[in-house]
């Protein structure tokens, strides 16, 4: 073919040809279910409204995802202005004489039971439930990062994020991840 | 020589969290080591993170392939149908 194809919007099948692609999509960079849901209908619906900018050199779904990426984007830089920083609790001193050090009773205690099976099921429930804990960002961040592999610069790019604020976020999730499975798990 | 030796419990731990995905730089690796050769607290921490990574690992994640239902997808349609119908009027 020497023309290259048209791509054409069909706003009718939206909903069966993309919602369930560009759900699991949200889903993996917002990990909380209503908010995936509401950011998926926002964004068909700024896409109608955008319809007329659409000029077929993209597929449908291309175009509807770079919607939906800006969606997450200002959902971040929303959710930053209104929550900040205060939902992790501080490990570390932040001035004084002690600054940068441990605050005594958040500092690692030996774990009982460290050499137990890593394969263990339960003990993976477990720190299932702790990154579940985490606050929305930082459960993102730590998911996309560590169980999904996602290399650094395409994360900052999909949250909006600089990388030294990338590695901020999971510093602060490692730190409460090994608090929380000491409390749930190790030292119970 | 201006290159920073020694470094505190928050940024050894947080080297020693970049170490999990084997990005720390040569230099920060030799801060950690001198950090935990000093710090048991961090020893502690770097021991027990590496756990964290291993359980995480041992456990391949498979990715969940989730689904809108019925009762959402009407919910959406109902959304777009009647943005359509603005627009048309």
């Amino acid at each position: 073919m020497s023309e290259q194809t048209k791509h054409t919007l069909n706003p009718n099948k939206w909903i069966d040809l993309h919602s369930d692609y560009m759900f699991n999509y949200t889903i993996s960079r917002v990990s909380n279910q209503d908010v995936a849901k509401d950011l998926v209908q926002e964004t068909f619906l700024a896409s109608l409204k955008a319809m007329g900018n659409f000029k077929g050199q993209a597929s449908e779904r291309t175009w509807l995802i770079s919607i939906l990426k800006r969606k997450i984007v200002d959902h971040y830089r929303k959710s930053n202005s209104i929550k900040g920083k205060s939902e992790v609790r501080m490990s570390f001193y932040e001035d004084g004489e002690n600054n940068g050090k441990w605050i005594e009773e958040r500092a690692p205690s030996p774990w009982d039971d460290a050499d137990a099976s890593i394969e263990n099921e339960e003990l993976k429930s477990a720190l299932d439930y702790c990154i579940d804990n985490l606050p929305e960002k930082y459960k993102s961040v730590f998911i996309l990062k560590t169980i999904k592999n996602y290399e650094t610069e395409s994360i900052c790019n999909d949250l909006g994020i600089s990388s030294s604020n990338l590695w901020v976020i999971i510093h602060r999730a490692r730190v409460q991840l090994r608090e929380c499975l000491e409390g749930n798990w190790f030292n119970k | 020589m201006g290159i920073k030796i020694m470094v505190k419990c928050d940024e050894a731990t947080s080297i020693c969290d970049k170490n999990q995905y084997k990005e720390a730089s040569f230099f920060d690796k030799v801060r950690l080591s001198i950090h935990n050769f000093l710090c048991h607290r961090c020893r502690l921490y770097t021991k027990q993170n590496a756990i964290i990574t291993k359980i995480i690992t041992a456990h391949n994640h498979k990715e969940k392939d989730l689904k809108l239902d019925l009762k959402e997808k009407e919910k959406l349609q109902k959304a777009l149908d009647n943005e359509l119908k603005k627009m048309n009027n």
